[in-house]
């Protein structure tokens, strides 16, 4: 997909949205009382491809939840930006973002969480964790706050990187070699995410993860 | 009105909107020329290689373009300010060499008694030069030196010649070169190595010339394994004309030392105040920057320390209280270029009467740094529905060796807090400041008790009126 995408959520209920393949820009503009799930199995390129998702939740009660997951090997190389823009009162938003980054993989991420003035009562959570798995993978974060109302909650947490030696030992210690043990962090890390996935989305993302892993 | 009469603005919550009539002996012309860096270099009887250096960087100054992120500059006119006011010819060693009216203007702000009380050496610099300056006699026998920049590039030429300038080129941004090209007065403290200096020293700076910019430069050089704390304040008129504030300040942390270097930023709300500050720790030195920002119409300000050798530590305090009409754009940035750093970065920003607060940060981490690790934690506090607070942190990571986290949020004060203490039998406006207080707790008990005091008045102060 080329180019910029626009999509409408309405009529108060609530909708999944798989996006395969991203288009340079994609825009969900959410009405009322109306939540929308977006699943992102993400994909580098040799050459930076950049994207950006923008959620504007224009109406009170507008939700959306934004899951992406990124498994970079080789020289794949991923640009993305989130952006969710509280326009109206009693809006939420969650954003979190996985990758595990291999060979010479690189993610580049922004994210930013905007509210309106007047937009109270709105509620925003970002998160980004990148595990760091060679030493030439290379993880940019740039989340960013823009807030307008007083009566909101807004935050955003970003981390990076390798796994955690203490809880290799801690494997190892109860009998896995110590690639087992790797395996099953970079599994768990990855899955708690992926497995909110739509089953069928899951799918080609659990194969990288096995060559990932193998 | 009589040429005595202190005037002040009665509408103002702003306890330092005095000022006396300007008495300079010496002003360049309005605006900035060659003419004019040439006049200032001469005014100081500087050597040949500083007049170079001061006409290069003019060059730099105009060749680059305004920065087009972060606060709105739009308004500064470089047309119409005086870049140097000298006050007086003498500089004091003793608070009675001072002239009355300026030794006045430190009484009414505190610092002879300061002095009196709980420091090592004082320096203050009224407009563009420093009017004062006492070091305790025994640092002085240590080998410290606590002296004005200007004082320590004709005495001390060799060390000036080989720090100046070499943690912060002047092509690092325009306000850098600007100041490169006019500055004059600022610190300049070397502390030999071994050495510790237990009291602060401190150093103030006044603006009292309208449309005035001040362009200090500071210098600090902490040799292997000795400590200094430096404190600075400043504070300004009332004037409705802005004034430009433009420090560039650098410090060497050497092998093992320790610098702690504080600011408690009170100017008016007529002045930009554009600083660039920076800090190379070598191994195992520790630099830390506590810097308060309550003053000034619009502040743009991110203290750095670049951690050069292994071991190093660098933290960055952040405290900013944006009100009516004022934008503090402020943050840390730490550079991770050797292996086993670390960095704490922490900023607490509060903004009310539609104040705008803005966090904006970098923490970079090389592939050299191996066992990096670093920490980011920003916390605003919205109090009304027409403030406004942004976080920017930037993160760039180059090494998989490392452990870095950042948290960011932004909030009201909680109605239940309020509730609480309102129960407790606090008004709403005690309570409200209580909590204020307990949120920029962290750093304010990082600083000197008489700061800290200080500090919380100034908050309770601004926030006067905030509630109902």
């Amino acid at each position: 997909m080329e180019g910029a995408v626009e999509k409408k959520f309405e009529g108060g209920d609530t909708q999944v949205v798989v996006l395969e393949s991203l288009p340079e820009q994609w825009t969900a503009l959410v009405g009322r009382d109306t939540a929308v799930h977006i699943f992102l199995p993400l994909f580098g390129g040799d050459v930076a491809a950049a994207h950006n998702v923008t959620v504007r939740l224009l109406e009170p009660g507008a939700s959306a939840r934004v899951t992406g997951i990124f498994l970079g090997a080789g020289s794949e190389n991923l640009k993305l930006s989130v952006d969710t823009i509280h326009e109206a009162p009693h809006t939420t938003g969650w954003t979190n973002v996985r990758a595990a980054l291999s060979d010479h993989s690189q993610l580049d991420f922004s994210g930013m969480i905007k509210i309106h003035e007047g937009a109270q009562d709105s509620n925003d959570f970002l998160e980004q964790r990148s595990l760091l798995l060679s030493p030439d993978a290379k993880a940019v974060a740039i989340p960013a706050l823009e807030i307008e109302a007083n009566e909101v909650k807004a935050s955003h947490a970003v981390a990076a990187g390798p796994i955690d030696p203490e809880h290799l030992f801690y494997l190892q210690t109860r009998g896995l070699s110590e690639v087992q043990a790797r395996q099953l962090l970079i599994r768990g890390f990855v899955e708690t995410l992926l497995r909110s996935f739509p089953a069928e989305a899951q799918t080609t993302m659990l194969e990288k993860l096995d060559t990932l892993t193998a | 009105m009589s040429d005595t009469v202190v005037k002040k603005n009665p509408l103002s919550k702003y306890e330092y909107g005095f000022s006396y009539p300007d008495k300079s002996v010496f002003k360049t012309a309005i605006g900035l020329t060659e003419q004019t860096v040439r006049e200032i270099s001469a005014m100081k009887k500087e050597p040949a290689w500083m007049l170079e250096f001061r006409l290069k960087a003019l060059k730099v100054f105009q060749s680059k373009p305004m920065p087009m992120w972060g606060a709105d500059l739009s308004r500064i006119n470089f047309d119409a300010l005086n870049y140097y006011v000298r006050p007086t010819n003498e500089q004091g060693r003793t608070w009675d060499d001072v002239p009355s009216e300026i030794k006045d203007t430190y009484d009414k702000i505190g610092i002879p008694q300061a002095e009196r009380a709980f420091l090592a050496g004082v320096g203050a610099q009224y407009d563009s030069e420093v009017v004062y300056h006492s070091v305790i006699e025994e640092l002085t026998k240590q080998g410290v030196i606590f002296t004005d920049m200007d004082s320590g590039l004709r005495d001390y030429p060799d060390i000036v010649k080989r720090y100046f300038a070499t943690i912060i080129p002047m092509t690092d941004n325009k306000f850098a070169a600007l100041n490169s090209a006019v500055w004059s007065g600022g610190s300049f403290v070397y502390v030999p190595k071994g050495v510790h200096v237990k009291l602060p020293l401190q150093a103030y700076f006044r603006i009292n010339a309208r449309n005035m910019g001040q362009f200090e430069r500071t210098l600090i050089i902490a040799e292997e394994g000795s400590s200094v704390n430096y404190v600075e304040g400043c504070t300004a008129p009332v004037y409705t004309t802005d004034s430009l504030h433009s420090a560039v300040v650098e410090i060497v942390c050497l092998a093992g030392s320790r610098v702690r270097y504080t600011t408690i930023q009170n100017w008016s709300k007529n002045v930009y105040n554009l600083v660039t500050k920076r800090a190379r720790v070598f191994e195992e030195g520790v630099m830390e920057w506590i810097d308060g920002n309550l003053g000034s119409q619009i502040t743009m300000k991110y203290p750095s320390v670049y951690l050069m050798g292994a071991k190093a530590h660098g933290e960055v305090l952040s405290v900013a209280v944006a009100g009516e009409g004022q934008h503090q754009d402020a943050g840390g940035k730490a550079i991770h270029l050797a292996p086993e750093t670390t960095s704490i970065i922490t900023s607490k920003s509060v903004s009310l009467d539609g104040g705008r607060t803005s966090y904006r940060g970098l923490l970079e981490v090389t592939p050299n740094a191996k066992g990096a690790k670093s920490t980011v934690r920003c916390d605003a506090l919205i109090l009304d529905p027409q403030s406004r607070s942004d976080t920017y942190p930037t993160m760039k990571i180059r090494q998989n060796d490392v452990t870095i986290g950042h948290e960011a949020t932004v909030s009201r004060v909680g109605e239940e807090q309020l509730f609480y203490l309102m129960s407790r039998g606090l008004s709403e406006a005690d309570a409200l400041s209580m909590v204020v207080n307990g949120f920029i707790e962290p750093i304010v008990k990082e600083l000197p008790f008489e700061y800290a005091v200080e500090l919380n008045k100034l908050i309770k102060l601004e926030m006067t009126g905030s509630v109902g």
